[in-house]
């Protein structure tokens, strides 16, 4: 991918780059929200657990 | 017959005759002169130097006419000499084009609409855009400069990457209300990883028990804003408590299809969200 963006900024086709760069950005934001995710879930089952104890 | 004469007439004679080609008039009438000149040779020897510097500049004078005229037009730049250049034209026909790498801002009207340039200055890439004929930023390289953030290689900055990234998640919160099974929902719809922001004014949020990971809320308001000229393809998952249901017909909006039509502003109440795997579905 990054030699795909490299040879496309070479070439000076910055119209067809921006949306592969957007959907770089969407999969990170979208990873961001997952990691937010999955430590409230690690939270809220420690909460439990102690809850329990 | 004078040399000078001779040229007019045949100068003349070339414009008269449609099928000349402009880029061919000059040799044409050059080959013609000569061929004239063969044939009718000056009787006066004393003219005959007069003649030859007339000839001579004559013909580097239309050799200079010629790589005027062979040159396209639109190719723009054509070297007159002496920094002379001549005037830029604009074909709309052009596809547009990168102009490279420059230091300052082009004139937008000399350039087709979709055509781009880096500023090495600022480390921007601009863009005609075609309503206003005005330059618009486009993608953003970072600055150069000791205080730059580096570039990631790839045509955006980091630090520009990082804001995005901030500013689409910095609104973000997971929470449950009342929760005795886990389920979370975030303020941001996000389809096919497109960003939607929504407004949610709840007055109570309840755990469905039927199915994990979802959250029935029994809001006052909530306003979705869906893109705007609508984009046709996304698919959308809508719940009920109890079953699925189409929005509204008028809308277009069907339940685990595509969209076909939005408006840009969906509002209404007992909206339930649905998180999976990382997404936030809504429904109405």
């Amino acid at each position: 991918m990054s030699k795909k963006i490299i040879e496309m900024v070479n070439e000076g086709d910055y119209v067809s780059l921006k949306p592969v760069l957007e959907e770089m950005v969407a999969k990170k934001i979208v990873e961001k929200i997952g990691k937010k995710k999955e430590e409230f879930i690690a939270d809220l089952k420690e909460k439990r657990a102690g809850k329990k104890g | 017959m004078d040399f000078k004469d001779l040229a007019n007439k045949i100068l003349n004679e070339g414009a008269e005759t449609p099928k000349t080609k402009k880029t061919d008039s000059v040799e044409s009438i050059l080959e013609s002169l000569d061929q004239k000149m063969n044939e009718e040779p000056s009787s006066d020897s004393s003219s005959h130097s007069d003649s030859d510097m007339a000839e001579k500049k004559f013909k580097k004078d239309a050799k200079k006419a010629a790589a005027y005229v062979k040159s396209d037009p639109n190719e723009l730049v054509v070297d007159m000499g002496k920094g002379m250049k001549a005037p830029k034209n604009v074909n709309e026909n052009v596809s547009p084009k990168f102009l490279g790498k420059l230091n300052y801002m082009p004139n937008p009207l000399e350039h087709t609409p979709g055509t781009t340039f880096k500023h090495v200055n600022e480390g921007v890439v601009y863009i005609r855009t075609e309503g206003e004929n005005l330059w618009e930023s486009f993608v953003s390289d970072g600055k150069p400069g000791k205080n730059a953030y580096p570039s990631g290689g790839g045509g955006l900055g980091l630090r520009d990457v990082n804001a995005t990234i901030a500013a689409a998640t910095g609104g973000v919160s997971v929470y449950v209300s009342g929760a005795t099974s886990g389920t979370l929902f975030t303020n941001n719809l996000i389809v096919n990883n497109i960003i939607y922001q929504t407004t949610i004014t709840s007055s109570s949020i309840q755990l469905d028990p039927t199915y994990d990971n979802q959250v029935v809320i029994n809001a006052s308001a909530v306003t979705i804003k869906l893109p705007n000229p609508p984009i046709t393809g996304l698919e959308y998952t809508f719940f009920n408590r109890n079953f699925a249901y189409t929005i509204s017909a008028a809308q277009s909006i069907y339940y685990n299809g595509t969209v076909a039509n939005t408006q840009s502003v969906v509002s209404g109440t007992n909206i339930l969200f649905c998180a999976y795997d990382g997404l936030v579905w809504a429904a109405k």
